[in-house]
């Protein structure tokens, strides 16, 4: 008797523990990780990330985004062949748009002008699962579902962009689960707060992700630019070993003397030894990366692939 | 014998035969005697004639010698027609109180071709009346074709000024005549109408000649000047069909001063404002000066002395804005207006015009006291909004008082128009789209009652969706982190509403 009583008294608490609004704490220290292979048959580049919730986290990753703006005076890139896996319908059937038809339905709403992309969602969750749609403010947005949450503690992979962009630095935003339902009276049909709400609980990283490089191309400016992305990846940590950073960037600066003297040859040659060394000291995808490597994947197609297309150009 | 108009007597030369008491005219042989024939003549004028028959003969006395007879004689009698002329018939007194006037006449003339007497008669004290040729007590005749005098008098003494009438009766044996007489009583003090009012035998004695003092070509009102009509003539901007301006004077002598000096036309600028926004709904770059409007009153004349004191009535006009009032239970808010004080000689003041919560039209009435002034009319809206189109899906939560509710800005019904058919693809199924804004924006009342629930829904940003969708086979629960992800990838967001709620940038 005594034990049924307790029971009962239990299932109360735990009623109204449940019906209390219940706001998660801001998203922190979420990590993206991000690995790039290029098909050099096509020259599309395959997009991997993965995204781990800290289990000091008490949200729920929801929703995942990428910047995919196109850069001011960025070269028009091909768009042929890329697709929208958006997700399961009702029907359990793939729904599939081309980037094409994506952008051409939102061109009257469209914020920014965005890069041609395809994006896969995460698959094997039953329905509605995870979905990739471009939206309207120039990102790419997975979002998943009651049954996909991103919870404390787990990694979720299989989030995929295509692009015949280069990688670049790209700012990611996750967002957490919120119950809308059971927020506090004073959110209710209050657009600032809920919004500023939601803004406060959001995670904003960098990550990398496909860019256009200049239409107007010069080797110098966009040496330049290499530089600055490997200032970037060792900022962001993606360069873990400051010597190492040293050499690279030894090796940069000595090519962009050749290329100012005009001398391409012996700067595609420093260029070769510059991939060569972040082949060395990299890793090209985040799941099997030794202890050894100085370059995390991020940085690894960061630099590799822009100085690829550096040489190729020269 | 004519009857009832002759008769006649046993008149003399006759001796009486006294036969049972009664006179039997007897005529001895050789003797005379005569018959007089009397006339009546209260009959008809015109020519009767009549017959006298004599009868004779001896049975009244017994004498064989004479025989039985009698002979006739004819009558002629001729009545003339007895009538007279009375002129003038009317006759009019005008005189001062207690003034004793003399006389004025009328004429009779007899117009029978024979003599005949009048006599007169009037009926009131203060009248009285004489004849000017010789009178008899029978009367007073006149020859036939004859006139005379009638003189007749009247005595104010006694009377209050005011009108009298009286009458002059003037008869012969057969008929009347009147002779009218009205008088008119004045006042016993003289003033300047013509007539003796003291009884001094003067007339208008003392009345001042008519002057224009200020030469604006009109005569000071006074009581020796009757024709006297400028009711300031010290001022030569005051006479009677003067230029009224607003001096604090009766320019134009009408008694009403500065008649029209508040009068104009009313101009609002803008003449479209947004409604007031709560602090929580305000939309980027909001500013109060949203909602207000400058209201110019434009004076026809310079503002008189006092100035002009403007007050405003805002009055909605009806079923504007998206509201239909009758599905409302209280009256409409409105926007308010300030009062102004046009000051002297200003021919222009300003009001601002603050919009309440409620867009619709308004009509801004200017008054000074009662009298209007001039109105204008406002918009209260949220500028550019337009209604959902078609497409796969429902347009739903009309009500009686509000039965257009899916009004947004371009990008809201865009984007709102994207959402739906992401929706329908993914769930084969037609959202509900609720409650969005109306035609003008503003306080959406949902309930009739000019208050929220609604305190969002007033900028064409927000966009309620039914929790249920209607699929092949009947309704499905909205997958709430569905429509998420889709409001999401078109910029909007959810808050927290009993529908789901998407609310997209302005």
């Amino acid at each position: 008797m005594k034990n049924r009583w307790i029971f009962s008294l239990m299932i109360i608490a735990f009623l109204t523990l449940t019906s209390f609004a219940h706001i998660p704490s801001p998203l922190k220290d979420v990590k993206v990780a991000a690995a790039v292979k290029l098909d050099s048959a096509t020259g599309l580049y395959e997009y991997r990330y993965s995204i781990f919730n800290p289990p000091t986290n008490d949200g729920k990753i929801f929703i995942f985004q990428i910047d995919i703006s196109k850069p001011l005076n960025g070269k028009e890139l091909n768009s042929a062949g890329l697709v929208i896996q958006r997700g399961m319908n009702i029907q359990g059937k793939m729904m599939i748009r081309s980037f094409e038809e994506e952008v051409a339905r939102m061109k009257e709403t469209l914020e920014k002008l965005v890069i041609p992309v395809g994006a896969i969602p995460p698959l094997g969750y039953s329905f509605p699962g995870w979905t990739a749609d471009i939206t309207v403010m120039g990102t790419v947005m997975w979002g998943g579902s009651e049954q996909s949450l991103i919870l404390p503690g787990q990694t979720v992979g299989g989030f995929v962009l295509t692009s015949y962009g280069l990688p670049g630095i790209r700012d990611a935003i996750m967002s957490p689960f919120i119950d809308y339902d059971n927020l506090p009276e004073e959110y209710y049909e209050n657009v600032e707060l809920t919004k500023q709400l939601q803004d406060s609980l959001e995670y904003h990283t960098k990550t990398i992700g496909p860019t256009a490089p200049p239409a107007d191309f010069k080797p110098l400016d966009f040496l330049n630019y290499i530089i600055d992305l490997k200032h970037q990846a060792f900022s962001l940590g993606w360069i873990k070993d400051k010597g190492i950073e040293e050499s690279l960037d030894a090796k940069l600066e000595s090519a962009k003397k050749k290329i100012a003297e005009g001398n391409t040859g012996a700067a595609k040659n420093i260029l070769n030894a510059f991939i060569n060394e972040v082949e060395a000291q990299g890793c090209e995808t985040y799941e099997n990366c030794p202890p050894g490597k100085h370059l995390t994947s991020e940085a690894y197609a960061l630099l590799k692939y822009n100085v690829r297309y550096l040489i190729d150009k020269l | 014998m004519m009857a009832g108009a002759m008769t006649y007597y046993n008149e003399g030369g006759f001796e009486c035969a006294n036969i049972s008491g009664y006179c039997i005219p007897l005529l001895k042989p050789g003797g005379v005697g005569w018959v007089r024939v009397i006339f009546y003549t209260n009959i008809e004028p015109g020519t009767y004639n009549g017959t006298i028959t004599v009868r004779y003969g001896p049975w009244i006395v017994s004498d064989e010698c004479m025989e039985r007879g009698s002979f006739t004689e004819k009558a002629t009698l001729t009545i003339f027609p007895a009538d007279f002329d009375a002129s003038p018939s009317t006759l009019a007194f005008q005189a001062g109180k207690s003034c004793r006037v003399e006389h004025q006449s009328s004429t009779i003339t007899n117009l029978a071709p024979c003599g005949q007497a009048f006599t007169m008669q009037d009926d009131q004290p203060w009248l009285s009346q004489s004849a000017r040729w010789p009178c008899g007590w029978w009367g007073c005749p006149l020859g036939a074709g004859e006139s005379g005098e009638v003189w007749v008098n009247v005595s104010t003494y006694g009377l209050s000024p005011g009108n009298y009438s009286g009458t002059i009766y003037v008869k012969n044996k057969s008929m009347t005549k009147e002779v009218n007489v009205n008088l008119t009583v004045t006042s016993s003090e003289e003033v300047c109408d013509g007539i003796d009012n003291n009884c001094n035998g003067q007339i208008d004695e003392g009345c001042d000649v008519c002057e224009d003092k200020d030469g604006d070509g009109h005569y000071a009102i006074s009581p020796r000047c009757p024709q006297g009509d400028d009711c300031n003539d010290s001022d030569a901007k005051v006479y009677p069909g003067a230029p009224e301006v607003c001096d604090g004077k009766d320019n134009n002598c009408n008694k009403v001063p500065d008649e029209g000096c508040c009068e104009g036309s009313v101009s609002v600028y803008p003449s479209e404002v947004w409604p007031f926004m709560p602090e929580a709904q305000r939309p980027s770059g909001y500013s109060e000066d949203w909602t207000k409007s400058t209201i110019t009153i434009s004076l026809t004349k310079p503002a008189p002395p006092g100035g002009c004191d403007i007050n405003f009535e805002v009055e909605p006009v009806t079923d504007s804005g998206g509201h239909i009032d009758n599905g409302h239970t209280v009256i409409r808010p409105k926007g308010t207006v300030n009062s102004v004080t046009i000051p002297i000689n200003a021919i222009e003041g300003k009001a601002e015009y603050r919009s309440s919560e409620v867009s619709g039209e308004e009509r801004i009435i200017a008054k000074v006291g009662e009298k209007k002034v001039g109105e204008a009319t406002i918009k209260v809206r949220v500028p550019g909004l337009y209604p959902m189109p078609g497409g796969d899906y429902r347009l739903t939560g009309q009500r009686t008082a509000h039965p257009d509710n899916h009004y947004g800005t371009y990008y809201t019904v865009v984007n709102t128009h994207a959402v739906a058919e992401d929706f329908y693809r993914q769930f084969n199924a037609t959202l509900g789209i609720n409650d969005m804004s109306l035609e003008w924006g503003g306080l959406f009342d949902i309930y009739g009652n000019w208050s929220p629930p609604h305190s969002s829904h007033r900028k064409g940003t927000s966009v309620d969706i039914d929790r249920n969708a209607q699929g092949p086979n009947g309704y499905i629960p909205v997958d709430r982190n569905s429509i998420e992800k889709i409001c999401r990838k078109y910029s909007g967001h959810l808050i927290p509403e009993p529908t789901i709620h998407c609310e997209f940038p302005q």
